[in-house]
């Protein structure tokens, strides 16, 4: 790590108003002292008015630049950050790599501009006032001044996306890392200065101890917006010091799972379905909430086999699948605590399926992956770590009954299934409570496009300023006249 | 030796079970009798009696303890024929509730004689019907609960009936009943075994401490402790045990701490007393019929140093698999396996969550 450590400081910023901190796993970091906030929120605030002067296509253009260079597998600061997650995470290089690349994909200009211009309609809204049509008048949206982030630490990469929506809408940012993963941010902002140091020097990267609740109102009462990510504890404790005049954007405790019906798997291919999932459940060592931790199979075909595979069919391709992947790609090596965790809950996963009518149980020799089949979601212990559980449904009309126990925290859905089915199984799933379906293979690929949790997380955080019933203000009226005769 | 047709359930009164019952009982009262003969045939009727036991070690890993979590779902019991005659519950330390581990009246016998066994090497040597003061409840009063069964057998066959007794009920531990027998030991200056978990007596400690009050109790007097290191707040052994002599003159030679479950008829008792663990664990002793091990977290195998998994091998079990995945991480080393804490259970990680904990705030809502 650099002199600064996990942490990122802008070029307003020295360390000398600063405190020397340590972080989790040997690291450290750099945290305004107590009565020094009020200064680095200052500081942003002067920030923000340099990236406000900045265009947004100057912004996605940097954006760009900086993760078309982090898509080089070789690039400086990536081949950095990828010692020191692997080093922070345990994760193998190859899943640290493949996370990152997921992650960074997304911020490429014509996806930026697409998440733009589904939120905001024309993204100019933030350079200026645009007309507005439906108004009859023209329309502003302000970023905060200022964004605090505070981030978990379970998905390597994971805290550009906030970076990213707190900067497109010309906010500075305040970031708190995790302590499971606090490194990677520092190694994206060195590279972020290198293509634009006015974006680089409205971020200040810090961290404190989870139970520093002082440091937390400290540093919340400099942002207009906060972002949090974590648990349930992690999340009631921001909302605690929310203000009212503060945007909250929450993603907070979800689960995923997948959905294959016979008519799917038969149409797809027994072995590619099955990479899907492995793919789907590898990827992020499935710590990610994105990341399915069972997949319902409809089962009850009359004579299972090769053409019409049953449950414990695809169990076992899952198994060769994940095996495959795991060749390219292993797990990476758990601390010893966590690995006990691992075996026991294999345990507890092997003796419940054992207990099980059509119970099955597989797992690799050493700890890359585990595929059971058990009879309800509710039996699957634990998260994480490449472990999933097939779960039989009778058929297709028993997958909501079957979600349901999960669906006040259920978000993302692999949907493998066809035309009628397809249908039918996304409106009850939706309606459910999911908020993301994919097809099985992309559920740890969402696009920043995605109403991330169910929300519009970008135009979340701006204000918008409408100007109505002015004279000075008026839309051009032929645009009116012709929108409304196409 | 009988042997079974292994592709039938064995009966609870088939030869097999006859000789593996009276097999125990030797090696059990130190009679030359081979252990690893015994644990075999122990397999053999897990494997035969429990197609769950069969399929998990066929999926899992070839004659691993089977989890402790599995009396919470699907508790094993080997003797379909033969009604149990108790049923103790397990504690909810995990907070995922609680279990039930059923005894045929053979099982019933192995573990009191077990215990008894137990108690004769580790704990009354040298003591003649000392009083035997138990911080558990009388077992009437509980009796779901082994260790109640367990001190209670300790206390009719080695204590003095009118010096015993327990002191502790709903309400937590009756002082009265304490002062009136701990005042008779030291009256007639009979040794005192102080028996129960180890929560009840640091709380107990605590508040004696605080009232001022304190004991000497005679020479030879003990301290048993069970548990100690499965709930959140952890105390050690050297803090036990000054807590022991501060307040009741117990010296730290009358120390003594044993590890139970519920899922195990037998205990394990400290052996060389050196600090092992960070809370100064000592490595457990292994008898002919008990004994600790450790398994590589990464791979299962078995380790003789390091930490991993540890597994207990109680050959005085008979209605189940003899081997248990206790859910604890345990240190290997020369002098034996030192039990160091829970393992925890991988479930949240930041806004990931996981589906059993779904259930969980399920019930807690319903």
């Amino acid at each position: 790590m650099s002199e600064y450590g996990v942490s990122w400081l802008p070029r307003w910023l020295g360390p000398g108003t600063l405190e020397r901190t340590a972080v989790r796993g040997g690291y450290v970091g750099w945290r305004p002292g107590a009565g020094e906030w009020r200064a680095v929120g200052e500081g942003l605030r002067a920030a923000h008015e340099s990236l406000r002067a900045l265009p947004v296509a100057e912004i996605v253009g940097a954006f760009d630049e900086t993760c078309s260079r982090w898509a080089d597998r070789d690039f400086v600061h990536r081949a950095r950050a990828r010692r020191d997650i692997v080093a922070a995470t345990g994760f193998s290089p190859e899943a640290v790599d493949r996370s990152l690349d997921v992650e960074l994909a997304n911020y490429r200009s014509g996806t930026l501009y697409r998440v733009l211009r589904r939120e905001l309609g024309d993204p100019g809204v933030l350079e200026g006032f645009r007309d507005d049509v439906e108004l009859g008048g023209r329309t502003l949206a302000v970023g905060p001044r200022v964004t605090m982030v505070v981030c978990s630490g379970n998905v390597p990469g994971l805290p550009a996306l906030s970076l990213v929506r707190a900067l497109l809408v010309k906010s500075a940012v305040l970031l708190k890392v995790a302590g499971g993963e606090p490194t990677f941010t520092a190694h994206f902002l060195r590279s972020l200065a290198e293509v634009n140091p006015v974006l680089a020097d409205a971020v200040v990267v810090t961290y404190w101890p989870g139970d520093d609740r002082d440091a937390l109102r400290d540093a919340m009462e400099q942002a207009d917006a906060v972002i949090a990510y974590g648990g349930d504890e992690a999340c009631a404790a921001v909302r605690a010091y929310l203000k009212p005049h503060q945007r909250y954007v929450e993603h907070g405790h979800k689960v995923s799972v997948g959905v294959l019906t016979r008519a799917y798997v038969r149409r797809v291919g027994l072995g590619e379905v099955a990479r899907r999932v492995a793919v789907d459940v590898s990827t992020f060592n499935q710590h990610a909430c994105i990341a399915p931790q069972a997949y319902l199979v409809e089962g009850g075909g009359p004579s299972p086999g090769i053409d019409d595979p049953g449950p414990e069919d695809v169990a076992e391709a899952i198994a060769a699948a994940m095996a495959a992947y795991a060749a390219d790609c292993p797990l990476g090596s758990l601390p010893a605590a966590e690995a006990a965790g691992l075996q026991m809950r294999r345990a507890g996963l092997a003796w419940t399926a054992a207990n099980s009518p059509g119970g099955a149980f597989r797992r690799s020799p050493g700890l890359d992956w585990t595929v059971t089949v058990v009879p309800d979601l509710l039996s699957l212990p634990g998260a994480g770590n490449r472990t999933v559980g097939v779960v039989p449904v009778g058929g297709v009309k028993d997958v909501p009954r079957a979600l349901r126990p999960i669906a006040a925290r259920l978000q993302n859905v692999g949907l493998g299934a066809l035309g009628d089915e397809f249908g039918a199984l996304a409106s009850e799933i939706a309606r459910l409570g999911a908020c993301r379906i994919s097809e099985p293979g992309e559920m740890a690929r969402p696009s920043v496009v995605w109403r991330h949790d169910g929300m519009p997380c970008l135009s979340l955080l701006v204000r918008w300023c409408d100007i109505e019933m002015h004279r000075e203000a008026r839309p051009d009226m032929s645009t009116t006249f012709d929108r409304r005769t196409v | 030796m009988s042997v079974p047709c292994t592709t039938r359930r064995i009966a609870y009164h088939d030869p097999f079970v006859d000789e593996l019952y009276e097999d125990i009982g030797r090696l059990v009262g130190g009679e030359s009798a081979d252990a690893g003969e015994v644990e075999s045939r122990l397999r053999l009727l897990a494997r035969t009696n429990s197609a769950a036991t069969a399929a998990y070690w066929a999926w899992y890993e070839d004659g691993v303890g089977i989890p402790d979590s599995a009396y919470k779902t699907s508790p094993p019991y080997l003797f379909p024929d033969r009604e149990p005659v108790r049923t103790f519950r397990t504690s909810d330390t995990t907070g995922s509730g609680t279990g039930r581990v059923a005894y045929s009246p053979r099982g019933m016998d192995l573990m009191d004689l077990s215990i008894v066994a137990n108690a004769e090497r580790h704990i009354m040597r040298g003591l003649a019907e000392p009083a035997v003061i138990r911080l558990v409840p009388p077992e009437a009063a509980a009796p779901g609960m082994v260790m109640a069964h367990g001190m209670e057998v300790i206390a009719r066959r080695f204590g003095d009936p009118r010096l015993s007794g327990s002191v502790l009920d709903g309400s937590g531990v009756d002082r009265l009943a304490l002062r009136r027998l701990l005042g008779r030991a030291v009256v007639e200056e009979r040794p005192v075994v102080l028996i129960g978990a180890t929560s009840v007596f640091v709380n107990l400690c605590a508040a004696l401490r605080e009232e001022g009050e304190s004991w000497e109790l005679p020479p030879g007097s003990r301290l048993v402790d069970a548990g100690g290191h499965k709930r959140s707040r952890q105390v050690t052994v050297d803090e036990t045990r000054s807590m022991a002599a501060e307040v009741f003159g117990i010296r730290p030679g009358g120390h003594r701490n044993l590890f139970g479950m519920t899922e195990l008829a037998s205990q394990l008792y400290d052996g060389e007393d050196t600090a092992v663990g960070p809370a100064g664990e000592r490595p457990r002793a292994s008898e002919a019929f008990v004994r600790a091990r450790v398994r590589s977290p990464e791979d299962l195998t078995l380790v003789d140093r390091g930490p991993g998994l540890l597994e207990v091998v109680d050959l005085c079990v008979l209605d189940r698999p003899c081997a248990v995945l206790t859910g604890d991480l345990a240190l290997a080393g020369p002098a034996g396996a030192a039990v160091v804490g829970r393992v925890s259970r991988e479930r949240r990680r930041g806004c990931s969550l996981a589906l059993d904990e779904v259930a969980a705030e399920r019930g807690a809502h319903v």
